[in-house]
């Protein structure tokens, strides 16, 4: 965990990148986005050194802004570059604007990516987060959703 | 494969354990079944009585903790999302809150609706309608997006669903502990967990694609929070029934819900706190819910098909049958002697004790098992179909309510397609166990004679014109 503010936004993709080493072992971190916006994904890299254990993608929510007119729902996809493959989708509820000031504020969200993972085990993946509009009729203009932190983990015991 | 009455028994523990429940308690009159919504018209007793209680809820005063506006404020200030407090707070929330439906509506048999978004997807139609008999209806809201939202597939249908059915952890099912709980302290219980596929999905998307009061935490102003809910609740009923475990952890098991919720008592109010471990039987919360439309997932038999040379006794019925939409058909199977003498060691449901409370209502334990095998069927190749499964019905038809005490249960085709082309066909297997017990007790009991009667009905939005399909065989196992 790492504290993030918007005057530390600079120092927060570093402490993210820092995290990926820290949990892979490795530090080959590629260029990241973490803010996606319509049309612009938020992108992770994930490092080929990964246990094998570790199928779950835990993405850690910093910041949100809703559309200002509809709503939005966040296209999650993970495999190498230019082949990642859906694995969940999720909309932010309440759909309130919230900026995480501290790491307890952050919003998670746990997707199963054992089918990713396994399918491209030992490759270099590429996290994708893309804003799509829920009701095409509505423009998803000023929609914006920040990363703070991105991890995969084993599976937790029951 | 060859499989054994133990082998069996595990593929079909899902649905053994789903139909298991429900109706062992049926007979007991202190519990009560929440419906389907899809399954009530707009003037059943059960939504006058919601909108009457919703009105009075309005007309009371914020001094009063039934009014409609600090139900709301209650999920506003306390309601924990993304941890392993939203299942069992929210089932506390929707308890109390239909306590005070009864009071106010004067129907002691209120029992909150849900709302099965997999499969009936489009806003209910009693919500959707500014009036209901020329007055303003109080199931509407104005501010959602639109009064035609329709939840797609790729958010709860039938596969998404059984993926989250699938998952077996219930921290990631029922979303994670929060991050460095250590006590019980009720400062932990809206501190950020892992949100699981199951909030981030159906019900989060739910939230969100509905729109207006339902996307802040103020959403149960709209009086389809309670029934979306109401369904949350009911897939996490499925889950366990389906022998899913959840946690053990005395951090959830042993935390405690005091001082937010209040139900009826005498003229006024009193608190209603609760322990999680307190809230995971709800047949002793005194509800319980209709058999849930299994999907393909767990009904499906891979092929080659079982060998049921192991079972106690297996009796073989009617072949070949053509189910067309709309049309009851039915699949005979005549027992033999020993047939019949082990069905009728199949017990009943305890008759109903006279005036039992909710908290001692207690499920009994099953002592045997009906099981219908229906063999090498060939699926619809045009749209799909809700099949709903009786047992000796005199009747039964696509007006057969599934309320009636024949009705075992549904199945449909959803996500066959990957399954139908193996050898041998595609199997389906269905527990009937609930429905004898429950016949055993009524001038319909079952002797030698067992009829398991189809009547497929269309699904709202889904194709069926002309829809058949066939069944090759049918199989009655009595283990």
């Amino acid at each position: 965990m790492f504290r993030l503010t918007r005057r530390l936004a600079g120092a927060a993709v570093a402490a993210a990148l820092a995290a990926f080493g820290t949990m892979s072992g490795t530090a080959a971190a590629q260029p990241t986005n973490l803010t996606a916006t319509p049309g612009t994904p938020a992108t992770v890299a994930l490092p080929a050194a990964r246990t094998p254990d570790a199928v779950l993608l835990d993405l850690y929510v910093r910041a949100y802004t809703p559309p200002r007119r509809g709503s939005v729902e966040a296209i999650v996809s993970l495999g190498p570059t230019g082949s990642e493959m859906e694995i969940a989708r999720f909309a932010v509820f309440p759909s309130d604007p919230f900026f995480a000031t501290s790491p307890r504020e952050l919003r998670a969200y746990r997707f199963d990516a054992s089918a990713a993972l396994t399918a491209f085990q030992g490759r270099a993946l590429m996290v994708q987060v893309r804003l799509v509009p829920i009701d095409e009729s509505n423009s998803p203009e000023g929609a914006k959703l920040t990363l703070g932190r991105v991890e995969v983990n084993p599976r937790p015991a029951n | 494969m060859t499989v054994n009455r133990r082998t069996l028994l595990t593929q079909g523990a899902a649905l053994a354990a789903a139909a298991a429940l429900p109706s062992e308690a049926s007979a007991q009159a202190a519990v009560l079944q929440r419906s389907n919504v899809s399954s009530l018209a707009p003037n059943h007793p059960i939504l006058v009585s919601y909108r009457a209680a919703i009105t009075a809820m309005k007309a009371l005063p914020s001094s009063d903790p039934r009014n409609w506006t600090r139900q709301a404020q209650i999920h506003q200030n306390r309601c924990p999302h993304g941890n392993w407090f939203f299942l069992p707070w929210h089932r506390a929330y929707l308890l109390a809150f239909e306590r005070i439906c009864r009071q106010l509506s004067n129907n002691a048999n209120f029992v909150l609706p849900y709302w099965d978004w997999t499969g009936n997807p489009q806003l209910p139609a009693a919500f959707a309608s500014q009036t209901f008999n020329g007055q303003p209806n109080a199931l509407f809201n104005g501010t959602r997006s639109s009064q035609n939202v329709t939840i797609p597939t790729n958010v709860a249908g039938s596969q998404r669903m059984a993926t989250i059915l699938n998952e077996t952890t219930f921290e990631i099912f029922g979303s994670s502990r929060p991050n460095g709980q250590n006590n019980t302290s009720a400062t932990w219980q809206r501190a950020g967990g892992l949100k699981g596929p199951f909030e981030s999905g159906p019900h989060d998307q739910v939230h969100v694609r509905i729109n207006g009061d339902m996307v802040s935490l103020m959403s149960p102003l709209d009086p389809i929070f309670w029934l979306h809910h109401c369904n949350i609740d009911r897939v996490w009923d499925q889950w366990n029934r389906m022998g899913r475990s959840n946690t053990s952890n005395s951090l959830w098991r042993n935390f405690a819900f005091n001082n937010q919720f209040f139900v009826p008592q005498a003229a006024g109010t009193t608190p209603f706190n609760v322990v999680v471990s307190g809230m995971l039987n709800i047949q002793a919360l005194g509800y319980r819910y209709v058999p849930p439309v299994l999907t393909p997932a767990s009904l499906l038999v891979a092929a080659p098909p079982v060998d049921l040379t192991k079972l106690t006794q297996v009796a073989k019925g009617s072949a070949d049958q053509v189910v067309k939409i709309n049309t009851p058909t039915s699949l005979d199977v005549k027992l033999d002697a020993p047939q019949a003498a082990a069905l009728k060691k199949i017990q009943p449901v305890s008759p109903p004790a006279a005036g039992p409370t909710a908290a001692a209502a207690k499920p009994v334990q099953a002592s045997g098992r009906v099981l219908a095998i229906l063999r090498d069927i060939t699926p619809p190749t045009n749209g799909n179909t809700e099949v709903r499964v009786f047992v000796n019905s005199p009747d039964a038809s696509p007006e057969t309510s599934t309320q009636d005490r024949h009705y075992a249960g549904s199945f449909t085709f959803f996500g066959v397609g990957e399954h139908a082309g193996h050898e041998g066909g595609l199997s389906i297997l269905f527990d009937l166990t609930d429905t004898v017990r429950r016949l055993r007790v009524t001038e319909d009991d079952i002797t030698d004679n067992i009829k398991v009667q189809l009547v497929p009905v269309p699904i709202p939005g889904v194709p069926s014109t002309d829809l058949q399909f066939k069944v090759g065989s049918i199989e009655i196992a009595i283990i």
